[in-house]
């Protein structure tokens, strides 16, 4: 009995990486080892089939399935308690599945339809200073870029009454998906001062993957008194190439923002993110591509459907 | 001509000799041949009796099937072999999948470990509630209640 029991305990003991990896581990795997042997000597005094209270999968079982499931199940699995939290919401795990999912499985689908065009974003533009405010929606239907275009947009801001000279005007850009309101992204949110001569950039694009973008803002004015004002993403790598940014590079943008996990699960709760969140491990290849496609809506069309299936695919199993 | 064999022990001395191209699924096991355990039992003291003939039993199983389509299975042999997959898999208890899957993983059986995580991940956890599965799994509730509200909160998603 005895005897059973010391060979469970040293099958159920964690590899000294695991235990290098993660102290907390280890805590939570010690009472697990003795919930386990004492539950497993149990089974050998009764019929091990008549059993109704099976012994909880251990950390060395928990610690591999994470990437056997599907985002939605890991969210309902991190809620059961707080070691599977610990377990299936774990950055890498997340990272992980973003990456490197179902790789092998992917030759079987079928592309799935395109389901995203610039027309399903729409963009809001908010100027404020002081009392004054004004706020303009840009719907992404009436956007056009062509293949080389920086993303840039243009607000009409002449019913807003704040003139050149104000000090912290502040100016706000989000995205947002369709109307449903759900799924909106801050894209910059700075303050400067109005100047009839010079507009100016924020720093705050700055994402993960050290490209130097910044959104350039660019006031103009009817006399005294602000007339439009636009924005527009660019790469600072070098100003000689300002421009050299393409607008799907704002997409990107919006997602290496975010924590991986909120990607996808934004990815099942929308659409957009569906596929987009691929782009994140795709910069390269935006960067290095060198045959330009007309047009924004006819990139996303030649060239998202294999990594829209690819995502649709987390979805279906 | 006579195959060569491999005697292998479990960690509570139960001894199984197997065909050299059963044992050979495992990755973990050529390693431990070539540290000096050749012609010797090989012992695999994370693995028991129970366990390791489960693992005998799957390994056989692939490598029949393997040997009888000369390299290529025909999809018919692929279909009977996932049949048996699942049914290998239905017929054991919790106990037996969790140590079957560290044993896989121990013995590195990639078809295997794949099994029996796609097993667990599929049966006990995926498409249930958060009650099933401690239920299923029998897992203490360790949350507090704000705990437990602020992890359904994060993960709101997956609930709705």
């Amino acid at each position: 009995m005895s005897l059973s029991a010391s060979n469970v305990v040293a099958r159920m003991l964690p590899s000294p990486a695991a235990m290098k990896q993660n102290p907390l581990k280890r805590k939570r795997e010690d009472k697990i080892t003795q919930d386990k042997a004492v539950s497993v000597a149990m089974h050998k005094e009764d019929d091990e089939r008549e059993h109704t209270e099976p012994p909880p999968p251990s950390w060395g079982v928990l610690d591999v399935l994470g990437n056997y499931m599907e985002p939605k199940t890991l969210c309902v699995a991190s809620c059961v308690s707080t070691a599977w939290l610990r377990c299936f919401s774990s950055e890498d795990l997340w990272k992980y599945i973003m990456m490197a999912r179902d790789a092998k499985r992917r030759r079987k689908d079928k592309p799935a339809e395109l389901k995203i065009s610039l027309s399903d974003l729409s963009f809001i533009v908010h100027v404020s200073a002081g009392t004054k405010e004004t706020s303009v929606l840009i719907k992404g239907e009436d956007l056009e870029f062509g293949p080389n275009d920086k993303f840039h947009i243009e607000v009409d801001l002449s019913n807003s009454g704040i003139t050149a000279g104000e000090k912290d005007v502040r100016l706000t850009c989000q995205v947002v998906y369709k109307s449903t309101w759900e799924n909106f992204f801050t894209l910059a949110d700075t303050t400067g001062s109005l100047n009839t001569s010079y507009g100016w950039f924020t720093d705050e694009l700055k994402d993960k993957d050290n490209r130097k973008l910044v959104g350039d803002v660019k006031p103009s004015f009817n006399g005294d008194v602000l007339n439009k004002n636009g924005f527009a993403i660019v790469d600072s790598d070098g100003w000689g190439s300002l421009f050299k940014l393409y607008s799907i590079h704002l997409l990107v943008k919006i997602l290496s923002f975010l924590p991986s996990k909120t990607v996808v699960s934004t990815s099942i709760l929308s659409e957009i993110w569906e596929f987009l969140w691929m782009w994140l491990s795709k910069l390269e290849y935006i960067n290095d591509f060198s045959s330009p496609k007309p047009s924004l809506r006819d990139f996303i069309k030649n060239n998202l459907p294999l990594l829209n299936h690819f995502s649709l695919r987390m979805l279906n199993c | 001509m006579s195959k060569k064999n491999i005697v292998l022990k479990s960690s509570n001395g139960i001894i199984f000799e197997v065909e050299e191209a059963v044992a050979l699924q495992s990755e973990t096991i050529p390693y431990m041949i070539e540290d000096d355990c050749a012609n010797d039992t090989i012992p695999l003291a994370n693995v028991t009796g129970d366990i390791l003939a489960l693992v005998i039993e799957y390994c056989k199983k692939h490598v029949v099937v393997a040997d009888g389509d000369g390299g290529g299975s025909s999809s018919s042999s692929q279909e009977d072999l996932k049949n048996w997959d699942a049914q290998f898999m239905n017929d054991l208890d919790q106990s037996k999948i969790f140590n079957l899957l560290l044993a896989a993983d121990f013995l590195n059986i990639k078809t295997l470990f794949d099994l029996t995580c796609q097993f667990v991940a599929d049966t006990m956890i995926k498409g249930k509630s958060v009650e099933e599965v401690r239920r299923t799994l029998n897992i203490e509730k360790d949350y507090t209640s704000e705990e437990e509200a602020k992890a359904r909160q994060e993960n709101e998603w997956a609930f709705k």
